[in-house]
């Protein structure tokens, strides 16, 4: 997997002056905030307040109005988002997505698409070190799928899966690219409390497969749970970061986010 | 198992059908099916597999059919090469079609294509030194005779052409279903399930589009070289929007994403304008109408229906 620890304590992502503009609306303005190697991030903050703005820059489904991505030293701006991929960046959706007439295990091999080292032509043409390169990802991506729970359902096709385990397997396929961070958008969308409770588990996980994760969601109980670093965004700019002791008791936040939470 | 027993009986038939067939007319049906069955497995690669509408189809048959005619009558190629060099041109003129229009999605790529269909179909009509216009090219040659020693095989013959037209039928089948069953087929699969996630999955998409844009535009070229020397003859008609159409109209008939739809629908586009000429004046609404009842009834496509119904059937007789 990824180099863990090799490189100390190093920054892993690194967001530097993250602006966007729509038109007259500035939905991000000069957002800085840098994760380390094996660290779980929340990034927080009421609706409309830039969360997800703020992850479509870093994985550059946006282009960024101001502002750099850094992830392991390389620059990511600019780059489309395959290529982030291939650096390392890996994220997942606010709504499902899934390659809904493959079965759980053809989404997951298309994760693999990145880690194959033989061309495509020669999967065309059958060859015996396409068979057996495509036989060790199919590992791999076995791999992946037990690591979101979903081994059992490999062979069932994807829009049979219930809601929830749907959510798990576009996770899954992020996994598979062997991301040094992962990117997950609001992952317990719809999901109920036994459900969240697994997730939790997952995320918590994820460092010790030398995967970072950078969570956004919604709900404060998971952040609060699985984090070791929550950054608030409101209107736009970063207003709070600390461990998650220190944001319960930050008034700037509690004021912006917390304190309003039953409006929310 | 059974694919494969199907395979065999399939080209078994179509090899043996010249033998018990004796008016010419139904060869010659034959032939244009075949060669429409390869246009629109073409179709099939970009609209069935990578979900993207080409109305483009007709031009690049076009431009196969010319090419390869006039490589041979003006370059001095021999016929055999030039029908090989047709899908190469047809190629280098996709990649350069496709690589701008690939950048737009959706419906705005269709009516891109659509209006590269009538560029096309306009250059080919007022180039009249190079393809002598609307009066068209006559005396296209067929392919030179094959001397095996005991006896020549002449393509002039339209039996011939026949066996020619299937060879060319079975290699297109076997290198697109190698295409569609490896890794590159499952990657074209998932543009058409979701492109956003793919591309979020690292797949760089937009270089799997343009392959699938120019494999399908070749064998369209490859249908129109030997539609060029079986016919002899050809001028811009029927390489208008028209056949774009009529390919698309076969993917859905026979079942998109499926490699035996675009045989059955192929076929049925050749054949059922044919078949339908007893009802004279009203064979066109009775053509339309029974397009209408596939696509209400049987939206996935024929073969789909089929097989659905074959495997229930099966399942019932199982499970008394």
């Amino acid at each position: 997997m990824t180099s863990v620890g090799t490189t100390g304590s190093r920054q892993l992502l690194r967001a530097e002056g993250l602006s966007k503009r729509f038109g007259g609306v500035q939905a991000l303005s000069d957002v800085s905030f840098a994760m380390h190697r094996g660290q779980i991030v929340g990034l927080i903050g009421p609706n409309g307040s830039g969360k997800s703005t703020c992850v479509n820059l870093l994985s550059g489904n946006l282009p960024v109005s101001a502002g750099e991505v850094w992830l392991d030293d390389e620059l990511l701006t600019g780059e489309p988002i395959d290529a982030a991929v291939v650096k390392g960046l890996a994220r997942t959706f606010q709504s499902t997505q899934i390659f809904a007439e493959h079965t759980a295990l053809e989404n997951v091999m298309l994760g693999c698409h990145t880690l194959f080292k033989q061309g495509p032509e020669k999967s065309v043409l059958r060859t015996a070190s396409a068979k057996r390169e495509n036989l060790e990802l199919v590992t791999h991506a076995e791999r992946s799928l037990a690591l979101v729970g979903l081994a059992p359902r490999r062979d069932q096709i994807a829009s049979t899966l219930s809601a929830a385990e749907q959510r798990l397997l576009m996770i899954a396929v992020a996994l598979a690219t062997k991301p040094k961070v992962i990117l997950l958008d609001e992952p317990a969308a719809g999901m109920v409390a036994s459900e969240r409770r697994a997730l939790a588990g997952i995320i918590r996980a994820l460092p010790s497969h030398g995967v970072s994760v950078l969570v956004i969601e919604h709900h404060m109980g998971l952040i609060m749970e699985v984090c070791d670093r929550i950054v608030v965004l409101n209107f736009g700019q970063k207003i709070a970061e600390g461990t998650p002791a220190e944001i319960r008791n930050n008034q700037a936040v509690i004021d912006a986010y917390l304190g309003h939470r039953d409006h929310a | 198992m059974w694919t494969r027993f199907a395979i065999v009986a399939v080209i078994a038939a179509a090899i043996v059908f010249p033998l018990f067939v004796t008016v010419n007319y139904f060869i010659h049906l034959a032939i244009l099916a075949m060669i429409f069955m390869i246009v629109a497995q073409g179709a099939n690669v970009i609209q069935g597999y990578t979900g993207y509408v080409s109305i483009a189809q007709g031009a690049f048959m076009g431009i196969g059919a010319y090419a390869s005619a006039l490589l041979s009558m003006r370059a001095g190629f021999p016929v055999w090469l030039s029908m090989l060099a047709a899908p190469i041109f047809t190629a280098v003129a996709a990649a350069i079609a496709g690589y701008p229009a690939l950048r737009i999605k959706g419906h705005y790529f269709a009516i891109m294509t659509l209006a590269m269909n009538m560029v096309v179909f306009t250059v080919l009509v007022n180039w009249v030194s190079l393809t002598q216009g609307e009066p068209g090219l006559p005396s296209i040659p067929s392919p030179e005779a094959i001397n095996l020693g005991f006896t020549e095989i002449a393509f002039e013959k339209r039996r011939a052409y026949y066996y020619l037209a299937l060879a060319a039928l079975v290699l297109v089948m076997w290198i697109v279903a190698a295409v569609v069953r490896s890794r590159v087929g499952r990657v074209l699969l998932a543009i058409r399930q979701n492109e956003p996630f793919a591309e979020a999955a690292g797949i760089a998409c937009w270089k799997y589009k343009l392959f699938a844009f120019i494999f399908s535009a070749s064998l369209a070229g490859f249908g129109g070289a030997i539609y060029a020397h079986y016919m002899g003859f050809i001028n811009p008609t029927p390489f208008s929007a028209d056949a774009s159409l009529n390919a698309i109209l076969a993917v859905i008939l026979g079942g998109s994403g499926t490699l035996t739809g675009p045989l059955v629908g192929g076929a049925l586009t050749v054949i059922l304008p044919e078949a339908l000429r007893v009802a004279e004046i009203y064979r066109l609404i009775a053509y339309g109408l029974l397009l209408i009842l596939v696509v209400i009834f049987l939206p996935r496509g024929l073969v789909p229906a089929v097989v659905d119904g074959v495997r229930s059937i099966s399942r019932r007789r199982k499970t008394p």
